[in-house]
């Protein structure tokens, strides 16, 4: 892969549903693109605002936050929180000038192999559409 | 001397006669210059003034109050809103704090000029308050003209105008520092795991990013930080997209009621499914 052009992908997966969502599309090896850098949370509301902005700030073209649907959540409420936080740093990020694509929220149970690996292709393709993330 | 200065002064002068606070933080004018002041004895209040000078908010005083001071504060309408939400948040006592209110008209900066708040203030008259000074007034509709103007930019525009006026920051911290909402002993913006002391980018982005984000919820729009900043970047209108938002798709509007839960550690299932479009 040419890793000057490919997009990199810095994906928060909670351990319980996202996570094991990219596992079991791994081990069922469903075919997908490498792009994403997985760090693996206990739960998506543990991923605060400064872990995303760090991302980008280190060089990530696309930030993914991957929890369990809502309702389902491991600590039952935890993606609730997740929720509301996200879509205020979405918005923030598109007021200052970031285009919204470059960071998505994505509801990933752990027997959606198959919807990891929709994720994961359709947002590497935008990325490779949007191009380099450029803060300046 | 106006009827509110001179009420002002009465009230000032009962609580702290009859010991009832430990101090009045209030305003002084010298030279023309309004600056806060705190007064400990009932023969000064002759000190305390209002006039349209009276931009400051008193309220980030509060914070370095001991617990068991009872504190006598002068608040506008925007000022109780701090007040609130320190409340809220538990920084500030409710029973420790006598809230000397007043319906306030609008505040100018030296040149004259009306402040950006005030312009679209919509709650002249404070929000809570143990007395009253002047009489109720309406406040303006809600208007967020300010925030639509660069939401109606393009992007590549929005990014130009933002990172222009955060290159222009020398990391001073005075917005933080000004800021009565910011409380918390420990400031991620000092913390080097998340910005280093740069004042360049990408760090400077880092940090704006990192106190807008914070003031989710809590920002009351007093714009002290934006007043505080020597190189003029406009702060508020930064935050107040934030606040748009949390009023849009929460329903919530900070420092209101100090009963409110905050909007980020609450949710509303039915709600915040049907609103929030996550993508
Ligand atoms: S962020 Fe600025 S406008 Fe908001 S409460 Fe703090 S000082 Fe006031
Ligand atoms: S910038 Fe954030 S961490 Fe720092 S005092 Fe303000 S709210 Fe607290
Ligand atoms: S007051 Fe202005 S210059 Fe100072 S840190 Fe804040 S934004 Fe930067
Ligand atoms: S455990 Fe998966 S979102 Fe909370």
């Amino acid at each position: 892969m040419n890793e000057e052009k490919e997009p990199k992908i810095i994906g928060f997966l909670c351990n319980w549903c996202s996570y094991a969502g990219a596992d079991l599309a791994g081990t069922s090896r469903i075919q997908q693109p490498p792009n994403v850098r997985v760090i693996r949370v206990m739960c998506s509301s543990r991923i605060k605002p400064e872990l995303v902005l760090k991302a980008f700030k280190n060089g990530a073209d696309g930030v993914l936050v991957a929890g369990c649907h809502p309702g389902d959540c491991h600590y039952m409420d935890g993606n609730y929180y997740t929720r509301r936080r996200f879509v205020i740093l979405k918005k923030f990020l598109e007021y200052v000038g970031i285009d919204p694509r470059r960071f998505r929220v994505e509801w990933v149970s752990a027997s959606e192999g198959m919807k990891f690996k929709e994720v994961v292709e359709g947002m590497t393709n935008e990325l490779k559409d949007l191009g380099k993330f450029e803060l300046q | 001397m106006s009827d509110i200065e001179k009420n002002l002064r009465a009230e000032a002068k009962k609580l702290l006669e009859e010991k009832k606070v430990d101090y009045v933080i209030g305003y002084e004018e010298s030279n023309g210059k309004v600056s806060p002041c705190f007064i400990d004895n009932a023969k000064d209040v002759e000190k305390l003034v209002f006039n349209p000078g009276c931009v400051h908010n008193l309220s980030v005083y509060l914070l370095e109050a001991d617990a068991e001071n009872k504190v006598g504060i002068v608040a506008k309408g925007c000022d109780s809103r701090a007040i609130i939400e320190l409340i809220k948040q538990n920084q500030v006592i409710r029973d420790n704090v006598f809230i000397l209110g007043i319906s306030c008209d609008g505040v100018k900066d030296l040149l004259g000029k009306d402040y950006d708040k005030c312009k679209n203030c919509k709650y002249p008259v404070p929000l809570i308050y143990d007395v009253l000074l002047g009489e109720k007034k309406e406040g303006k509709e809600e208007d967020y003209s300010d925030v639509e103007e660069i939401e109606s930019m393009s992007l590549e525009e929005r990014k130009k105008f933002w990172n222009k006026q955060f290159e222009k920051c020398i990391k001073c911290h005075a917005c933080r520092n000004i800021c009565p909402l910011c409380y918390c002993e420990e400031c991620a913006l000092d913390d080097k795991n998340w910005v280093s002391k740069s004042h360049k980018f990408p760090e400077i982005w880092m940090s704006h990013l990192i106190r807008a984000l914070h003031t989710a919820g809590r920002c009351v729009s007093c714009g002290e930080c934006e007043r505080a900043c020597p190189v003029n970047i406009p702060l508020r209108k930064l935050y107040r997209k934030i606040g748009k938002d949390v009023k849009e798709l929460f329903d919530y509007e900070a420092g209101v009621n100090a009963e409110d839960v905050p909007p980020l550690v609450a949710f509303d299932l039915d709600k915040d499914k049907e609103k929030i479009k996550q993508n």
